[in-house]
């Protein structure tokens, strides 16, 4: 091969159409569990990668992916979420409503950038963590790459919440999602993705567990309050 | 505790101990090697231990500090320092503690095993002595040793150099009359006194009866003389081993950055190491305190989320920790402590059962924590509490306690919470609600409050409430 060409390859900066039937076989993807995404995404997420979700804070980012990374049952359950500096408190019932021991739950508070991407990239490599997730602004090139490695390593999911709504260039990503909510469909915007091109954005319905937009319809009280148990004799 | 005179007692007799120590802690370094080094005794004005090249230059023990520097003037000297001597003793009587049950310790230089008790077991003495000698040459250390029945018999024998390893009553009476007088523990004026009547061996000693003797004699060196002459039993209390652990390292050199020291470090873990090993035992904390040449000694706490006793797995915790520590003046020694120390456990799960990961889990914990701190790692806890703000409690992660049971009853709560909850500003589309909350009277923290689900324009979808004021608050994130 042109030797220019193995050195981009060896970067990861190109991929071949070969290498993508392979790396899109079932076992290597995890399902997520709605077939136009899986179809979009060769067949699902990565196995394990650095993921970036950039949406407005609260459209739902977090319970997707909570529901896509349990829709497939990978490990035995004893693996540990890490969440790094998230925005406000995390609701402890939240977390027990989707399934999450609290024993298996880690906040990390770090005060600087250095720590939380050391804490991520710890946690992403030591191989006993189901996911890790992290909020930051912005990330440079060299330590996405840090992470997109470190949780290879570890075969865990890293994601990167960003709600700054910036463009992202070229980065070292296994996959880049926008999300953006349209009453109660959500989009989702494939920006990249390792193995395959970029496809049109995926109308996903992610609701709320009971029933809503019915609440503020005021009753109409019936004419009598006696209902015929039996109209037909 | 007192015994017969029929037990067989070995005395070890260490005659260059702090020497020793000295040029074993430096044989890293080959160029400290073969040089002139002696022991000198402040108080007395006299070399108490050399080794060989000073022998060679003919320093002796005994020499005054002034002829020793003449004789060779590039003689290395050491203060001599009995806790030194002392504490290599209980360190070397904690090795033999495995070997033997019954061990006196002697200070500054000798250690009495009681073989007795051990002839049985190791099927006789020269089988016992073996492993005890073995057990000895692993340090290094030079002593010399006797073999008798009285504990004041072989102090001299060994202290003379005339010890034999027997158990042959005969063969140790033999050795036993050629020792002279000046090495026992009798009263020097005492024996000064003998000397002038013509008595300096024990062969001398032999034909005089104690009752001609006890005119002349104070009642410590009568006490000794009898035990001499195996007529009477010492009184003495045994070793028991350590429980805490406590180390001390005096550094070569003054040592300002922490790479440096880290080699030091890696040499105590090795000794913690050894000593947890042997009583199948894990530490969860060990301390280290860094003495400042210039400022109060700095002491460290380290912590493992899980029990460890590995010295690899404890420098990993350390170098983590210690990559944020500078010392404020160069550190001239260091010890370690660790004073709590529990019993492996045994784990009898099946080799591809899921607690490979736990353990590998405790050791992030572990890591996590001495990077950053006990505050900034945590976990989450649920306190069944109607009011969102209580019901969630950041709190010391814990995974070994397990939390049973505990299951939201509502469905649809935010996953993020405000800390406090902040006016409304945007405006919003109701989607759910109203859903009421009045809680808290017992507190005084009350609360009465319709939550809503709101979605905005952007596509947030937003936990609100309104309060007894129709006043709209915002307070959570469905993320």
């Amino acid at each position: 091969m042109n030797p220019i060409l193995n050195e981009l390859e060896n970067k990861q900066w190109i991929w071949s159409a070969a290498k993508t039937l392979q790396a899109s076989s079932e076992h290597t993807r995890l399902k997520t569990g709605y077939e136009p995404l899986d179809s979009a995404l060769s067949a699902g997420f990565p196995n394990a990668g650095m993921i970036h979700v950039s949406s407005h804070l609260g459209c739902g980012e977090l319970r997707l992916m909570l529901k896509i990374l349990q829709h497939q049952k990978r490990s035995n359950g004893h693996k540990i979420w890490v969440f790094i500096t998230p925005p406000c408190q995390l609701n402890a019932e939240f977390l027990l409503s989707e399934n999450i021991s609290l024993e298996q739950l880690i906040l990390i508070h770090p005060d600087s950038l250095e720590e939380a991407l050391w804490s991520a990239e710890q946690c992403a490599k030591s191989g006993v963590c189901e996911a890790v997730f992290l909020w930051q602004k912005s990330l440079k090139h060299t330590q996405i790459r840090k992470l997109e490695l470190a949780a290879l390593h570890g075969a865990s999911h890293c994601f990167w919440f960003d709600s700054s709504q910036h463009k992202t260039a070229n980065l070292p990503l296994s996959l880049s999602l926008s999300l953006q909510r349209e009453d109660q469909q959500l989009k989702v915007r494939i920006n990249k993705q390792k193995v395959g091109w970029a496809k049109a954005p995926i109308n996903i319905k992610l609701g709320f567990k009971s029933r809503t937009g019915r609440a503020f319809v005021p009753r109409t009280l019936h004419k009598s309050n006696v209902v015929a148990l039996r109209n037909n004799t | 505790m007192q015994f017969d005179t029929r037990s067989l007692w070995i005395y070890l007799h260490f005659t260059r101990l702090q020497l020793d120590v000295i040029e074993h802690s430096r044989s890293a370094s080959l160029d400290t090697q073969d040089k002139a080094r002696a022991i000198y005794e402040l108080q007395n004005n006299q070399i108490v231990q050399v080794n060989q090249t000073a022998h060679a230059r003919g320093i002796k023990v005994g020499m005054g500090l002034a002829s020793a520097s003449l004789l060779y003037p590039d003689l290395r000297l050491h203060e001599y320092r009995s806790e030194v001597e002392t504490n290599t003793l209980e360190h070397l009587a904690n090795a033999l503690y495995l070997l033997s049950s019954d061990i006196v310790l002697s200070p500054p230089n000798g250690i009495i095993l009681r073989a007795q008790n051990m002839l049985k077991l190791y099927g006789g003495l020269s089988a016992y002595w073996q492993v005890i000698s073995q057990c000895l040459a692993k340090y290094g250390y030079k002593y010399s040793s006797a073999a008798g029945f009285s504990i004041q018999a072989v102090k001299l024998m060994a202290k003379q150099g005339l010890g034999v390893i027997t158990k042959e009553r005969n063969v140790i009476e033999r050795h036993l009359q050629q020792c002279l007088l000046k090495y026992s523990e009798i009263d020097p004026k005492d024996i000064e006194k003998l000397k002038r009547i013509g008595i300096s061996s024990m062969a001398d000693l032999k034909p005089i009866p104690s009752s001609e003797l006890a005119n002349r004699l104070g009642r410590h060196s009568l006490a000794v003389i009898s035990e001499l002459r195996g007529q009477s039993a010492a009184k003495v209390s045994f070793f028991k081993p350590l429980t805490q652990y406590d180390d001390y390292i005096e550094l070569l050199y003054d040592i300002s950055l922490v790479e440096k020291l880290r080699p030091v470090i890696e040499h105590a873990l090795h000794k913690l190491r050894d000593f947890l090993y042997v009583r199948n035992a894990r530490c969860l904390h060990i301390n280290i305190d860094f003495y400042q040449r210039e400022h109060p000694p700095m002491n460290i706490p380290f912590d493992s989320a899980s029990p460890i006793y590995q010295s690899k797995d404890w420098l990993s915790l350390i170098d983590l920790k210690l990559e944020q520590v500078r010392f404020q003046s160069p550190v001239y020694a260091l010890a370690l402590h660790c004073h709590d120390h529990e019993l492996a456990e045994l784990h009898h799960d099946d080799f591809f059962a899921s607690k490979s990961t736990h353990v590998e889990a405790m050791s992030l914990m572990s890591r996590l924590i001495s990077k950053l701190g006990n505050d900034k790692v945590s976990g989450l806890q649920f306190v069944e509490d109607f009011r969102p703000e209580h019901s969630s409690v950041e709190a010391k992660y814990a995974h070994t306690n397990k939390i049973k049971n505990i299951n939201s009853i509502f469905t649809d709560r935010p996953g993020l919470l405000l800390k406090e909850p902040k006016l409304l500003e945007q405006k919003v589309q109701v989607i759910k609600g109203p859903e009421r909350i009045i809680s808290g009277w017992w507190d005084n923290a009350q609360i009465c409050r319709d939550y809503y689900i709101g979605q905005s324009k952007s596509g947030q979808q937003l936990w609100m409430f309104k309060n007894a004021e129709q006043k709209w608050y915002l307070h959570g994130y469905f993320v």
